[in-house]
């Protein structure tokens, strides 16, 4: 198993632990499987989508630039606010969403955006 | 009767030697080219004093400057700079601090006061509108910075005024020693403390019941309506930084593993988690608090624990509230956390509390403690020197020698001269985690490149706040770049020096700039001095603030052999984590560097540049 | 007595020390920033542990209004708050004196009383507090001050029509 390691008391809330085991597989993959742990209120925070408290998730950043690596081949777009590291190496200057998560792998996650940095 | 609007116009001229008080028009024209707080500050220490002073001598001046937007209702406006040549570091020092202090000398009246000379006996400023005197500190000289407040607020009769006071430590000429504001907040490094101790000026108590006028109230209100939006719309400044305050970088920084541990000898930490901002909310936060004007709330109000009370206790107030201390701070936590291996927030938390009542810097004394730490366990130190087991994660060591250190005693004598001292008279040199003299914060270099470059060529040591690149190679503000490497880093750390350094010049937080930009900013400060400023001209002024320092420094006598990293850095490679292997390659950045800076090879600000910056 | 109408709501909590709303008092009256003139204040306590913003309270008892000896204080019908009128006020201080909260102030610039007068409906305060520990309410303040006010009431009866006064909590009315 992979492990996920969540930073901030809301994403450690939804997901009921300080970190949590994973199968192994694309990033994308292990994303979907904390969603079916953490439901819908986790699916807000991860992804574009309408967000709690009914403020929007914002898509662009509040200022500068983005990359690009946050939206998936099957169109979904990860937060902008998301901020993901295979072990402690941000995803963006790896292979972004098709990272791929091995055996002993950590993927941490934390969120520097509207819900918090690292998370609310 | 001054038309400046922002600005008050009346600079506070102290001469302490011979006792006499003055007041003189500020200097509009410098206040147009540098805006004000560390700009205008950098502009009179340049013109006012020989770089070849001695730092604790009675030639050195010390400067406190506010900004045209100190005392608005401005977000954040709640700043002053304290501008000396640095007894740590023999270069010229810019220290900051916030609290209600800076805004209370813009209600007297002043927007800087100017300390020249030495006085003959301990003595204290008081100023309350137009009234302004020294008045004599017998009875306070020994005092900590606590009681000496609450000494003051009697005495004076006013227990609404301001007091920025030294503690033991700067009477004693510590040379890290600091000074500290509303008791918890501090102009903490370089040693500013210490140059107001060699004055003998124990302490500055303001009270103002005057008014800062603005040049244009309606744009005033409206960008400042428009501020207060962006800055609760912008994730770090409405949620993070409210909820975790600083401290939510520990865990971060360590999952990076970028969190310097053992005097830089590792990057990550085990105990990351215990003194964690989410672990500081779980077991010991008491309540968030602001400066003067700020909507962001970052500082933190923390219980020392009840197993923590019986090694730890304090008592801070006569009515015997328990153990409540303002912070700790991510930069604290660090110093006196991961980098001597403690992870037990009590001992961090008391230590903190006695920085601030004995008026130190926890960075450079947590760096100092660990590479005496090092030292020890390298046998270079034994107990009959130390007095005590130094070793790393020794909890109670770090408490005993933060008063020893206040007070000259015993080892304290030794930490006192700051870790390249230290680590020079005990053998290992390089052990000295630093530039220019000053330690280095809470980020490893190796790790995050950028950093290396911005701690290289800052102009008063080692410094995150000079060019914090963290913001784009961790954060990933305003865009998210690479740690590892080097491209691009040059243009990022200067963006980042001259943005800052309009910032810190106009009397605002930089933690503004974790929600908005330059350009936000500009509107306010139009609003209020009715000067048109467009972002590229705020840039500008940066720039030129930097190049002066930059300037004054060289005549100091540092050069480009002073912009540089320590051995370990450079040469010894990051043992384990997710940075394994790294080193920083300053020699890759340093030239691209100067080159973009406009200056020579050698570091120096070149005659073309100096002309486009209208410095002669 | 008139039933009042508006007050702060002032909630303790959410106060962070920041003194957003005195700068926004000060500067709905001069235009300027001067929190020396403003009449809320922001009182500190435990060491800088917790904050609170204190205003008048617009209370029913009105021991400013019962003090002033040449009227000069009235209730602004369209709020219920007490005001005070500067042409009539003549600058004695019994006001200050009165005020058991000390939430009405001496302005040595225009030798008046100043105090709260919920700036005829629209406080600036609340407009300008960043986390919402001002907002109006409408509500009574007889409702948590009421034993204590019933109690001072029946005292200060009981003493002006010559009646024994009682400290017992039963003998209020």
């Amino acid at each position: 198993m992979a492990v996920v390691r969540l930073l901030g008391g809301r994403l450690r809330r939804l997901l009921g632990d300080k970190q949590v085991p994973v199968r192994p597989g694309p990033v994308a993959a292990v994303l979907d499987q904390l969603v079916e742990r953490g439901g819908d209120e986790l699916a807000n925070l991860l992804f574009d989508r309408p967000c709690v408290d009914g403020r929007e998730c914002r898509a662009e950043p509040a200022f500068g630039r983005d990359s690009g690596w946050r939206r998936g081949r099957d169109g979904t777009q990860l937060s902008r606010d998301l901020r993901i590291l295979l072990n402690g190496r941000s995803v963006a200057f790896l292979d972004g969403l098709d990272t791929p998560v091995a055996e002993s792998d950590c993927l941490t996650l934390h969120l520097a955006g509207i819900r918090g940095f690292p998370g609310g | 009767m001054s038309e400046l609007c922002g600005w008050v116009g009346t600079v506070l001229r102290v001469d302490l030697t011979r006792g006499t008080i003055s007041k003189e028009p500020l200097n509009e024209q410098w206040a147009r080219e540098y805006i004000g707080g560390r700009g205008v500050a950098a502009r009179y220490f340049y013109d006012e004093v020989d770089p070849q002073v001695e730092a604790l001598s009675p030639d050195n001046k010390l400067i406190f400057a506010t900004g045209p937007l100190t005392g608005t209702n401005a977000s954040c406006g709640a700043r002053y700079m304290v501008v000396t040549k640095g007894p740590l570091t023999g270069a010229i020092t810019t220290s900051n601090s916030g609290g209600k202090w800076a805004p209370e000398l813009k209600f007297a009246g002043y927007d800087m006061i100017i300390l020249e000379g030495e006085s003959p006996r301990p003595v204290y400023l008081w100023i309350f509108d137009d009234a302004v005197e020294l008045r004599p500190a017998e009875h306070l000289w020994g005092s900590g910075v606590f009681e000496t407040e609450d000494a003051l607020k009697r005495e004076t009769g006013l227990p609404d005024c301001a007091v920025a006071a030294i503690g033991p430590a700067g009477e004693n000429q510590v040379l890290f020693a600091a000074i500290v504001n509303e008791k918890y907040r501090a102009a903490g490094r370089s040693g500013v403390g210490a140059v107001m101790g060699a004055k003998k000026l124990k302490a500055i108590a303001v009270r103002g019941s005057g008014a800062v006028r603005v040049a244009d109230p309606a744009a005033m209100m409206r960008a400042q309506w428009n501020m207060k939006k962006e800055l609760s719309d912008a994730p770090l400044t409405s949620d993070g930084l409210p909820t975790y305050g600083t401290l939510a970088l520990m865990n971060v920084i360590n999952e990076h593993g970028a969190l310097p541990v053992n005097n830089f000898q590792a990057s990550q930490f085990d105990g990351a988690e215990n003194i964690s901002g989410e672990h500081l909310n779980e077991t010991r936060l008491a309540a968030n608090k602001a400066c003067f004007a700020c909507t962001i709330a970052c500082g933190r109000v923390s219980r020392i624990s009840d197993e923590g009370v019986g090694r730890y206790a304090v008592t801070t107030s006569a009515r015997n509230w328990k153990h409540a201390t303002e912070g700790p701070e991510y930069e604290n936590a660090w110093s006196l956390g991961a980098d001597c291996g403690i992870d037990d927030f009590d001992a961090i938390l008391k230590s903190n509390l006695l920085c601030n009542d004995l008026g130190l810097d926890p960075i450079t004394l947590g760096a100092t403690i660990a590479a005496a730490m090092e030292l020890f366990e390298n046998g270079k130190l034994d107990e009959s020197q130390t007095g005590m087991e130094l070793r790393f994660g020794n909890g109670d060591a770090l408490v005993a020698l933060t008063e020893m250190t206040a007070y000259r005693r015993g080892f304290g004598n030794e930490i006192a001269e700051g870790s390249k001292r230290m680590t020079a008279k005990f053998g290992d040199p390089d052990l000295f985690m630093g530039v220019k003299g000053q330690e280095f914060p809470a980020y490893d270099p190796r790790a995050i490149q950028g950093m290396g470059l911005g701690y290289a060529t800052s102009n008063r040591g080692a410094c995150h706040l000079r060019a914090y690149t963290v913001s784009a190679e961790v954060v990933g503000n305003p865009d998210q770049m690479d740690p590892r490497a080097t491209e691009g880093k040059a243009e990022l750390a200067i963006a980042f020096q001259n943005t800052s350094t309009a910032v810190d010049a106009t009397g605002l937080c930089l933690f503004l700039t974790f929600g908005t930009t330059l350009e936000g900013i500009r509107p306010i400060l139009t609003a209020a001095t009715g000067i048109e400023l467009d972002e590229r001209s705020m840039l500008q002024v940066g720039e030129r603030i930097w190049n002066l320092e930059r300037l004054w420094n060289n005549r100091a006598g540092l050069t480009a052999a002073d912009d540089s990293l320590p051995k370990r850095m450079l040469r010894e490679p990051i043992v384990a984590g997710p940075a394994k292997g790294e080193v920083n390659r300053l020699p890759e950045m340093l030239p691209e560097y100067y080159e973009l800076r406009g200056w020579s090879p050698d570091g120096e600000p070149s005659a073309d540049k100096l002309a486009e910056l209208g410095i002669d | 007595m008139v039933a009042l109408s508006g007050a702060l709501e002032i909630e303790p909590e959410k106060c962070t020390g920041c003194k957003q709303c005195e700068l926004a008092c000060s500067w709905i009256q001069t235009g300027t920033f001067q929190p020396s003139k403003s009449v809320i204040r922001v009182h500190v306590f435990d060491e800088q542990a917790s904050f609170a913003p204190y205003a008048c309270f617009q209370c029913d008892e009105a021991w400013c209004m019962k003090a002033c000896p040449v009227h000069a204080i009235d209730v602004d019908e369209s709020t219920g708050a007490k005001i005070v009128i500067d042409e009539v006020c003549v600058g004695c201080k019994l006001c200050v004196i009165a005020c058991p909260f000390g939430t009405i102030f001496f302005d040595k610039s225009s030798d008046t009383a100043t105090k709260c007068d919920l700036c005829a409906g629209d406080p600036a305060c609340a407009r300008a507090c960043p986390t919402g520990a001002i907002s109006v309410a409408e509500v009574d303040p007889g409702a948590w001050l009421v034993d204590f006010g019933k109690h001072v009431d029946s005292a200060y009866r009981r003493a002006t029509e010559g009646d024994e006064i009682s400290n017992s909590p039963e003998d209020a009315r």
